[in-house]
């Protein structure tokens, strides 16, 4: 049976389904009966779905109207 | 690659996400401002942080971002579309902050980045263990973890844009490639120059650190 310490050391890849069939089974099984390393997993799902979250634009609008103006010079629109 | 082991989700999705890509590019070539300038503030952050892996300051990753952008209007005509747009962007991108660091004498190398990693840092959890392996400190409860909680006066999402801010250079760059733009682990890893188990180990530091700053902030 896997330790605790073994255990959040796969957690990302038990998250990202990068563990062999045999190795996702032990992972598996010793979540079943430990809820501390349940938790633990838990804790980094959500934390990888903050991390999926935390895209927003942050570009100064300066440099987003220099860009713009690159654009409409070298990309004319096709449609009037 | 990835074994299907656990069966319970997919393998990692395609590198693009959202510019899958031949709709954003169609837009791009029919000259759709609006289009453009929501691509390049959505990336913005995403490239930043990459940038930075390589170059040593925020104002010169503002630079080579910028190069990056007018280097994509130079190429967009000829743009193969062989790989997605999103890639294509970042090769160009992770091209330009290289040859940058290399006029700054940065050294780019993946051994380089070994060593910003922080290389020592444990993988597992430090000192939470007993001396065979199971918790001494388990994990406490995480109450509402939404992106809009308010702890410490900011929201809970803001904590952790800073978090990722805070992460030493390469585990910035590939929680940033893989999470954030869902790039292909093989995708990382070619434009990156980086081995699978290299990609493997850093994400899961990234992540373990973002998730103890998360906790750290939960026990308050």
């Amino acid at each position: 049976m896997l330790k605790c310490r073994e255990i959040t050391e796969m957690a990302n890849q038990y998250l990202d389904d990068d563990l062999d069939l045999w190795r996702g089974l032990q992972v598996r099984m010793h979540l079943t009966v430990c809820k501390h390393c349940r938790r633990f997993i838990e804790q980094m799902r959500a934390t990888v779905d903050l991390i999926r979250r935390s895209r927003s634009d942050a570009m100064p609008d300066e440099s987003k109207d220099k860009l713009a103006e690159a654009f409409r010079r070298r990309c004319k629109p096709t449609n009037s | 690659m990835p074994e299907m082991g656990n069966g319970r989700r997919p393998t990692h999705p395609p590198s693009g996400g959202f510019l899958t890509e031949s709709s954003a590019y169609q837009r791009l070539r029919e000259g759709d401002e609006r289009e453009f300038r929501r691509l390049v503030g959505e990336l913005h952050r995403s490239m930043i942080g990459v940038a930075r892996g390589f170059v040593g300051s925020h104002a010169t990753a503002e630079e080579v971002v910028q190069e990056t952008w007018l280097a994509v209007l130079e190429g967009l005509e000829n743009f193969e579309q062989r790989s997605s747009l999103k890639n294509w962007i970042f090769a160009i991108l992770i091209n330009k902050a290289r040859t940058r660091a290399r006029r700054e004498s940065r050294v780019s190398t993946f051994s380089d980045w070994e060593s910003l990693d922080g290389g020592d840092e444990p993988v597992a959890e430090p000192g939470r263990f007993d001396a065979k392996g199971y918790w001494a400190t388990p994990p406490v409860p995480w109450d509402e973890v939404t992106p809009e909680r308010i702890i410490a006066g900011q929201q809970l999402l803001t904590h952790v844009v800073q978090a990722i801010d805070a992460l030493p250079p390469a585990q910035r760059s590939i929680v940033i490639m893989h999470d954030v733009e869902e790039m292909s682990p093989e995708d990382i890893c070619g434009l990156l120059g980086i081995s699978e188990a290299n990609r493997r180990v850093l994400l899961h530091r990234a992540r373990a650190r973002i998730r103890r700053a998360v906790e750290a902030l939960m026990r308050r």
